[in-house]
């Protein structure tokens, strides 16, 4: 196939597949608040997770780079700071996991990747200390649309 | 201490009950290992970081990213958002056909929106087009642009609007992001962007952030800085900020002061650094100079506008007229008993300024004590000022000790603020007093917001006073060099400064702009004063059009909408706040009809013929030399000589040009990857490359070096630092050790050239006389405290500050449709503190009705959690279209940079009953 004629069926392939016109959108049917620009809607009330550690089954990875989501209460986790984590006095636990201990931090976390990426450390590395930056917390929010994300 | 061991034993607890009740309960099993995941290099799709990323696809999706390991930014570790680069493509309400809002089969600003193609869609658009610019010349038309335009992207606009149009009307959202810094930059060295970079955190001994709230806003940064902190114990983080955030839970000192008091702290502590002796006479006598400028510049408002609402006049009202408060007095050194009025203007040259002695410097600071800075700026009612004022002393011995490195970052706490220039300036005040500035490790460094706010915005120039590398639509010898690349005719490029994106949305109430095309950004939520701007655009006779992904608030209020493609899904760069630039392949298609916006650009270009936009236009307000008054002459004729024709297209002229069809597609650097550019026109060339390779024409040989294209591409390179001289990155700018335009044997050379011509004077004025030229040296401004245009009083009673949480990104549109980002945090909460709170009959949970002199709004009260507000003021991030904030915000900005404040204004809350 020449290189041109490639391009131009690729082109009109969208149109082919395009299905039949959808029904006329009016504005405030758009977006994620159903709601004319001109209205003050009143927000939903939604509650933090409440559950204890270890209460509420693990929720289902989103896919195997994403750091698992935090399916416990935060309340008496935080504030992370520079001399207390209480986040690693039961995930950075050494040994095997026994049965209905938490999550056991992964090995990624004991490798000092920028400055000692060859070999694994005793404690989790300083760059990964502050938990939340990548483990979000959750709410009972229902998604605000769908997805159709698949790993 | 009891505190936490308290907790830790509840925890333990907790943990034996967690035992029981897990039983049985298999830990959910990671997904296989991923079989025919292909692995592509990319960058993050969200903050100023600029974190490498690997991008795994398989059948034509994007399947899940990583954090980049050979990336030295984040070293294989990305933040929550960043990990959610592969989720934010895939929100079921992408856009995938063009939206037009129709009524009986044609256009209609009333009609709903029904899905039209391509052609109808850029028929109608073009035919408004046409319309606006037949009724108000180049000016009537209008694009908003953004930090998250590509770098192609970014440079398509510039030639579309500044070189086809011949409007200046092209400004991007990054003016509500950093348009302060780059005043500052551009007044105090000559030359825009920072001159140090992210190794910095690395390699010094105290890291203060100043109105950046690290923890959340660049997580990854964050990361290497607690990282040191913790290997680290000689170490230092102080959080200053004007309420207790994330970052202050890592921070060793949090200061909080009270909004707008930054230049006071500043100013105080530049007089400790005096007083102790702790100047750097040598740096200071070697390559500095102190300057001032105008004290009474006004509030960037607009001044009488027949729009405003009955109780926005009295703020208004300020920006004409000033009575000192006794504070100001004292801080400008006059009588604290007498009154003081000013007169003052928006309209004037606020960005004036001139030379003035070491001693008038001096003089300028002496006010700025411990005393009276420390009662002025404590911004927590419930602090002792002993405690506060042993705080900032604790600062200035950082400062001031001549061992110790510091790196002050700042963010949007100093950049949306009415004195934001002001107040960049005086970091490299202190910096450059210190001799703490161009050297590894040690230097004020302002951080950006958005992901190729400094590649593109800035470096690209999609502001409306900007052409490429840092020159300006109003220098004839700039719009000469461009011409000159661009290959156009004389005369072709507009003198006058255009619209920017603040005054675009006041041109679009006052019908001074009646057509806005908006790529790549939601300006109708985040651009303060929002009731005005939103009416504008639905009540009144103009033409929006919106480009985007997602439905968002701005599509709302549009005429028609159409679908873009996504990172992933085009070729692109971007240049992060460490002057790192990156570029990405193509991964995957774009979904539906959605298209890339260079192609949406290439294509609309096509719609026009030189005679339209070529020929002699109005242009109201301009005076040039060599231009008739109020006109852009024709350059139909000159076009001719350049063998153009009257009927060539835009797309012609701009866009496929001789030398733009010379990088030919397939291109052995794409590596099997797509362009769906490419085959959405139709074509054999490589409008990305190319594009790269013009612009790139731009910043050669006066210290705005790229590499070539392919450069980066190359598997050992992650993005390289500018200037690139001879493939090698430059770490530390204005240092003759490692950037090679620094002249050798200088130590520093402050080389930028812009501005560095200035007459001398006091603290008053300048005086008659010559202008001094100023090679090699930076400036030390002196800038004085100020009360901002409107604070809390007995009807509106709190402060209000804006900004974001760590989950979302600017106004949510890509992570609220990330379902565990959504449910870590679904709506803006407003944070109130608990005392307030009671005042007020509100308890956590409670709706409550947040109302300012401009609109009114309804949130769920909040009394905890990572953001602690002081007594008297409240707290509401803006990624939420639900809790539409920016309706309560007030559209003042730094009357230098026009760059919106979002961070204080007065409101007052009461109970929803």
């Amino acid at each position: 196939m020449s290189r041109l004629i490639l391009p131009l069926i690729l082109c009109a392939a969208p149109l082919l597949m395009a299905g039949p016109p959808a029904k006329p959108v009016p504005d405030r049917d758009l977006g994620l608040s159903r709601t004319s620009v001109f209205e003050v809607p009143a927000p939903p009330l939604f509650k933090d997770e409440a559950s204890g550690p270890g209460e509420k089954a693990l929720p289902k990875r989103i896919n195997k780079e994403y750091p698992p989501v935090i399916p416990h209460s935060l309340a008496d986790c935080v504030p992370i700071t520079q001399g207390t984590n209480l986040c690693l006095d039961c995930h950075a636990v050494a040994g095997p996991k026994k049965k209905g201990e938490a999550t056991r931090v992964p090995a990624s976390h004991y490798v000092d990747l920028r400055h000692a990426p060859d070999k694994k450390g005793a404690k989790v590395v300083g760059s990964r200390y502050v938990c939340l930056s990548c483990h979000v917390p959750r709410t009972d929010a229902p998604p605000a649309t769908g997805s159709s994300y698949r790993p | 201490m009891t505190l936490m061991l308290n907790r830790r034993t509840f925890l333990q607890a907790g943990f034996t009950t967690a035992t029981i009740g897990a039983t049985g309960l298999p830990l959910e099993a990671l997904p296989a290992e991923a079989k025919g995941w292909n692995w592509e290099r990319g960058v993050c799709r969200f903050c100023g970081t600029g974190c490498g990323i690997r991008v795994a696809s398989k059948e034509g999706r994007v399947v899940a990213v990583k954090g980049d390991i050979q990336n030295p930014v984040n070293r294989g570790l990305l933040c929550a958002k960043g990990y959610a680069c592969a989720q934010i493509l895939y929100g079921q309400d992408r856009l995938k056909r063009p939206l037009l809002r129709k009524k009986d089969g044609k256009f209609d600003k009333q009609g709903d929106f029904e899905e039209v193609s391509w052609q109808e869609a850029f028929d109608v658009m073009k035919a408004q087009w046409s319309k606006a610019h037949k009724a108000l010349g180049p000016t009537g038309v209008a694009v908003m642009g953004s930090g998250q335009y590509t770098i192609q992207e970014g440079y398509a606009a510039v030639k579309l609007v500044k070189a086809g149009w011949r409007s200046n009307n092209l400004d991007p959202n990054a003016r509500h992001c950093m348009a302060s810094a780059v005043a500052a930059f551009m007044q105090t060295f000559g030359i825009d962007e920072p001159s140090g970079c992210f190794d910095d955190i690395e390699l010094t001994d105290t890291v203060v952030t100043w109105g950046a709230n690290m923890a959340e806003m660049h997580p990854m940064l964050w990361a290497r800085v607690i990282d040191e902190r913790l290997r680290r114990p000689t170490y230092r983080i102080f959080n200053l900020t004007t309420y207790a955030n994330a970052t202050s839970e890592g921070a060793d000192v949090e200061i909080v002061f009270k909004p707008n008091t930054d230049l006071a702290i500043w100013n105080y502590l530049a007089r400790e650094v005096v007083k102790r002796g702790a100047v750097d006479k040598d740096y200071v006598a070697k390559h500095c100079v102190f300057a001032a400028g105008p004290t009474d510049i006004g509030f960037g408002l607009r001044e009488d506008s027949i729009k405003a609402y009955a109780a926005e006049k009295d703020t208004q009202a300020r920006q004409k007229n000033v009575v000192l408060t006794r504070d100001e007095a004292i801080a400008r050194g006059l009588d604290p008993a007498a009154k003081h009025e000013r007169s003052q203007s928006a309209s004037g040259s606020p960005q004036r300024h001139w030379l003035i002695s070491f001693e008038e410097f001096q003089k300028g600071l002496e006010p700025y004590t411990l005393d009276f800075v420390a009662a002025l700026a404590k911004g927590d009612p419930d602090e002792p000022l002993e405690a506060f004022k042993a705080k900032l002393v604790q600062l200035a011995d950082q400062y001031a000790n001549p061992v110790r490195k510091q790196v002050s970052f700042w963010t949007m706490g100093f950049n949306q603020h009415t004195r934001g220039t002001w107040v960049n300036e005086q970091a490299y005040m202190l910096h450059l007093l210190t001799g703490k500035q161009a050297r590894p490790g040690a230097g004020a460094f302002s951080l950006t917001g958005q992901p190729s706010a400094c590649g593109t915005a800035r470096e690209v120039g999609t502001f409306a006073h900007r052409l490429p590398s840092d020159m300006n639509v109003d220098d004839a010898a700039h719009r000469k060099i461009s011409e000159g690349i661009w290959n156009l005719p004389a005369n072709t490029l507009n003198p006058k400064i255009g619209s920017h994106i603040v005054q675009m949305m006041r041109d679009l109430e006052d019908g001074k702009v009646k057509w806005l095309w908006v790529q790549v950004t939601n300006p109708f939520q985040s651009s303060a004063n929002a009731n005005h701007w939103i009416e504008a655009a639905r009540k009144l006779d103009n033409f929006i059009v919106v480009s985007d992904v997602y439905p968002t608030l701005s599509s709302k209020v549009a005429d028609l909408i159409l679908p873009s493609a996504m990172i992933y899904e085009k070729w692109g760069g971007y240049g992060n706040a460490e002057r790192r630039t990156q570029l990405w392949r193509q991964v995957v298609l774009p979904p539906g009809e959605a298209r890339s916006d260079v192609w949406q650009m290439m294509e609309f270009s096509k719609r026009f013929t030189l005679s339209e936009v070529w020929g002699e236009q109005p242009v109201p307000g301009l005076e040039a030399e060599g231009y008739e008054k109020g006109k852009l002459p024709s350059v139909l004729s000159t076009a001719a000589a350049l063998g153009y024709k009257p009927d060539s297209t835009l797309y012609d002229v701009l866009f496929a040009t001789p030398a733009a069809k010379k990088f030919a597609w397939p291109d052995p650097v794409a590596d099997r990857k797509p362009n769906s550019t490419v085959i959405h026109a139709g074509i054999t060339w490589f409008p990305e490359k190319a594009l790269f390779e013009e612009y790139r024409r731009f910043g050669l040989g006066h210290g705005h070096d790229l590499a070539p294209f392919d450069v980066y591409f190359k598997r050992d390179v992650s993005g390289l630092r500018w200037p690139v001289v001879d493939g090698k990155e430059t770490l530390w700018r204005f240092n003759d050790q490692y950037d090679p335009y620094a002249k050798k044997g200088s130590g520093i050379d402050f080389y930028g050239k812009a501005l560095k011509k200035l007459p001398s004077g006091t603290l008053e004025g300048p005086k008659p006389g010559d202008h001094v030229p100023l090679p090699g040296k930076a400036k030390i401004f002196f800038r004085p405290w100020q009360e901002p245009p409107e604070s809390p009083d007995a009807t509106y009673d709190l402060w209000l500050c804006t900004g974001r949480v760590l989950e979302h990104w600017h106004s949510g549109t890509m992570t609220r449709r990330v379902p565990q980002l959504h449910a870590a945090v679904p709506e803006a909460l407003l944070f109130v503190h608990a005392k307030d709170a009671e005042k007020r009959g509100l308890k956590a949970g409670d709706l409550a009705w947040i109302e300012s002199r401009r609109g009114k709004i309804q949130a769920r009260v909040t009394l905890e959690g990572r953001t602690k507000v002081p007594r008297g003021m409240v707290y509401v991030p803006w990624f939420d279209e639900g809790v539409f904030i920016n309706k309560i915000t007030l559209d003042a900005t730094c009357p230098i940079s026009k760059e919106t404040d979002f961070k204080k204004c007065a409101v007052r809350i009461t109970k929803v009953v």
